[in-house]
């Protein structure tokens, strides 16, 4: 039976506690990460506006049309979706009918063009054309819309023109006009015409061919950071990684080269409490310091519990990945660089996987969900899918966990 | 007698992948005693005190510690015993009553206690000095306090006296004698021949994993002096004479008779010349 006695563990903890204020490297990062987030809230660089949040990361990396059905059209585009942007534009069919108004979110760097098939005519079907461009920025949709249109109007001319011959009309109706490729109102115009075009020729008695396109424009939803929150999200992180992940396994490491672990495991302590000393030191001190930081971004955040229940989760994971550090490493240099290198494969392996539309491997890593958890939680805008990211974060923190006992039992710390 | 023993060792093997570093070692030591354990490089020294501070697991044979089996009643054995290692683990940057007083707590003994242990070890008047400011000599002094802290019945001290002055070393000497004196045991493992033969019981010289002697040092004295006389005659020439061989004591006696010796004496006992004797190796 395994016991904590906690004369025992309030002594290792205290001994925790003073190596900490003797060696005051990690209490001055602490203060650092304190004053940069009083700093953060001060200056306020977004301003009370929150409607004008500034994008973290600029640029756009992804385009998703989003189709409601795999018609004709949406395979046209498909097979001509150009050379070089094959993983930047994504079709995405939408699974459950959307409504006309209700909004898509999206993530940081992409855009979205979202196709939304309408309530028929008499004559022809109606389809919404929503442009969704970043913020601010709405140059930054030209490239996708350039081929997008295009293609489009290249596909109903075809088809208007096909149509026309079968109704044995000779008349052919005009390609795009050159020049107005990524202009709303131009291109607008220009599908204009050949609706109305096709339509005049076209024998009255029969459906259209084309769809009457409606376009509209608005920014995206959800793709932009508030930048003081994605800070302090990054703030927060950063507390949690800097004490379970990188000083704790340094620290844990530098015991066992000095001895200072094996003195202890021939004391009383046995290894579960000297374990459980560290278990609980780091990941309380990276908790605190984790909702100090968030607690001076916003105050309000420390009475939800999905902030509470999302930090519990991410300590205890960080603990996980510490503590397999923490066995790997023989040295304390070891540990240092082993944490280090660990943070950098990481945010390298999160970059190309962003970048080459890799979308299976970043949700395995507990780092993909913490930031979308934190931030949601300290912008307040929880949604069903962070339940999701929640749910996900706590199976990869068991994973962790049970990986590290399992490191632990086999290589331990002596 | 049986009741005296406080550890055995009974068939130990240790292994090292094919290599036995401890072979089938059988060993007893008694309550009160101070027992030297000697042996060359890779003898099999460390690692039988590795198992005593169940740092190693036997791959053979059975330790028991104080009447306790050493794998499967570790948690009893742990306050039996107290181990200075030859390597100083101190925390640094705390002064060295800090260091005391965490092991204190962890032994809950009280703080009076940290003092007298200080005291002992001659160490009062640095109590408040952050141990990164001691000497090599004071942080060894430093980890005998801290294995006295609890007042253990058995003792393990790798190379106690390394880097100590003369007087120091007398302290230790003094206070691992006192322990010995009150019914505790002390196994220490030293290079120092000269301690051996002051401090120590019972001496075991351990080669390959296997102990080569096991006696008191006055026992290894007698069986081990070699009873030889050195010459040098008047003329510069150097003779020796074993005077187990009636031939040579004879031819000695002559020599005397003819006042043909500049210079005659005995053979004194070496103990590092008997250990390479016993070992055939390199002293470690």
């Amino acid at each position: 039976m395994i016991l904590i006695r906690w004369r025992i563990l309030k002594t290792l903890l205290h001994k925790e506690g003073l190596r900490h204020a003797t060696n005051r490297g990690g209490l001055a990062l602490a203060a650092l990460l304190v004053t940069a987030s009083l700093l953060l809230a001060a200056l306020n660089p977004a301003g009370n506006d929150q409607e004008k949040a500034i994008p973290l990361v600029g640029g756009v990396h992804h385009c998703i049309i989003w189709h409601d059905d795999q018609s004709d059209w949406v395979k046209h585009l498909q097979d001509t979706v150009p050379k070089g942007f094959e993983n930047n534009i994504l079709f995405y069919q939408l699974t459950e009918p959307i409504g006309p108004e209700e909004k898509i979110r999206y993530v940081p760097g992409t855009v979205g063009i979202e196709i939304r098939t309408g309530v028929a005519s008499d004559r022809h079907q109606n389809v919404a054309v929503w442009i969704r461009h970043p913020d601010g920025d709405r140059a930054g949709m030209a490239i996708y819309e350039q081929w997008f249109w295009r293609e489009t109007y290249r596909f109903f001319q075809q088809r208007a023109d096909e149509s026309l011959k079968a109704d044995g009309s000779g008349a052919e109706l005009a390609p795009l006009p050159i020049g107005e490729h990524d202009q709303l109102w131009a291109q607008r115009q220009a599908f204009q015409n050949l609706f109305n075009n096709y339509a005049s020729q076209a024998p009255p008695d029969r459906s259209l061919a084309i769809p009457a396109l409606e376009f509209r424009e608005a920014a995206v939803t959800g793709g932009n950071f508030d930048i003081r929150a994605a800070i302090a999200t990054a703030l927060v992180m950063f507390s949690l990684c800097f004490t379970c992940v990188y000083l704790m396994p340094s620290l844990t490491c530098e015991e066992r080269e000095r001895g200072l672990l094996l003195a202890q495991a021939l004391s009383p302590a046995t290894a579960f409490e000297i374990l459980a000393a560290k278990f609980l030191f780091y990941p309380v001190f990276g908790m605190v310091l984790a909702t100090l930081l968030a607690g001076i971004h916003n105050p309000g955040v420390l009475t939800r519990p999905f902030f509470w229940l999302a930090l519990f989760i991410f300590s205890v994971g960080t603990l996980g990945i510490g503590i397999t550090i923490a066995c790997l490493a023989r040295t304390q240099r070891a540990a240092s660089l082993g944490a280090l290198c660990y943070m950098l494969v990481i945010a390298m392996i999160m970059l190309v996987c962003q970048q080459n539309n890799i979308t299976v491997i970043p949700p395995l890593a507990l780092e993909y969900h913490a930031p979308h958890l934190l931030h949601a939680t300290l912008t307040n805008q929880i949604g069903p899918q962070h339940w999701l990211n929640l749910g996900a974060s706590a199976l990869l923190a068991t994973g962790w966990v049970t990986l590290a006992t399992v490191m632990f039992r086999r290589r331990g710390w002596q | 007698m049986l009741d005296r023993v406080i550890i055995q060792l009974d068939a130990l093997l240790v292994r090292y992948g094919d290599y036995r570093a401890v072979d089938n070692l059988d060993l007893q030591l008694f309550k009160g005693e101070l027992f030297g354990l000697l042996g060359p490089n890779g003898a099999g020294k460390s690692t039988t005190v590795r198992v005593l501070i169940g740092q190693r697991r036997p791959d053979g044979g059975r330790v028991t510690i104080g009447g306790f089996d050493s794998v499967a009643q570790w948690q009893q054995i742990k306050p039996l015993f107290g181990y200075v290692p030859d390597r100083d683990n101190h925390f640094d940057e705390f002064t060295g009553w800090r260091n005391l007083k965490i092991f204190a707590d962890l032994y809950g003994v009280p703080k009076a206690r940290i003092d007298d242990c200080l005291d002992m070890v001659q160490l009062s008047d640095a109590a408040e000095i952050p141990v990164k400011g001691y000497s090599l000599g004071m942080k060894k002094k430093l980890l005998l306090a801290r294995a006295l802290l609890h007042d253990p019945p058995i003792m393990y001290l790798d190379e106690p006296t390394a880097n100590l002055d003369i007087a120091s070393c007398g302290v230790v000497h003094r206070i691992l004698r006192q322990r010995v004196k009150a019914g505790n045991t002390v196994l220490l493992t030293t290079h120092n021949m000269k301690e051996v033969e002051e401090i120590c019981d019972r001496v075991g010289i351990m080669c390959r994993g296997k102990l080569v002697a096991l006696d008191s040092p006055l026992n290894l004295r007698q069986n081990h002096t070699e009873r030889k006389v050195d010459v040098i005659r008047h003329n510069g020439e150097r003779l020796a004479f074993d005077l187990d061989d009636p031939a040579q004591r004879r031819a000695l006696a002559a020599l005397t008779e003819a006042g043909d010796i500049g210079n005659m004496h005995t053979r004194e006992f070496d103990f590092h010349s008997t250990f390479l004797k016993l070992t055939g190796t390199e002293f470690e």
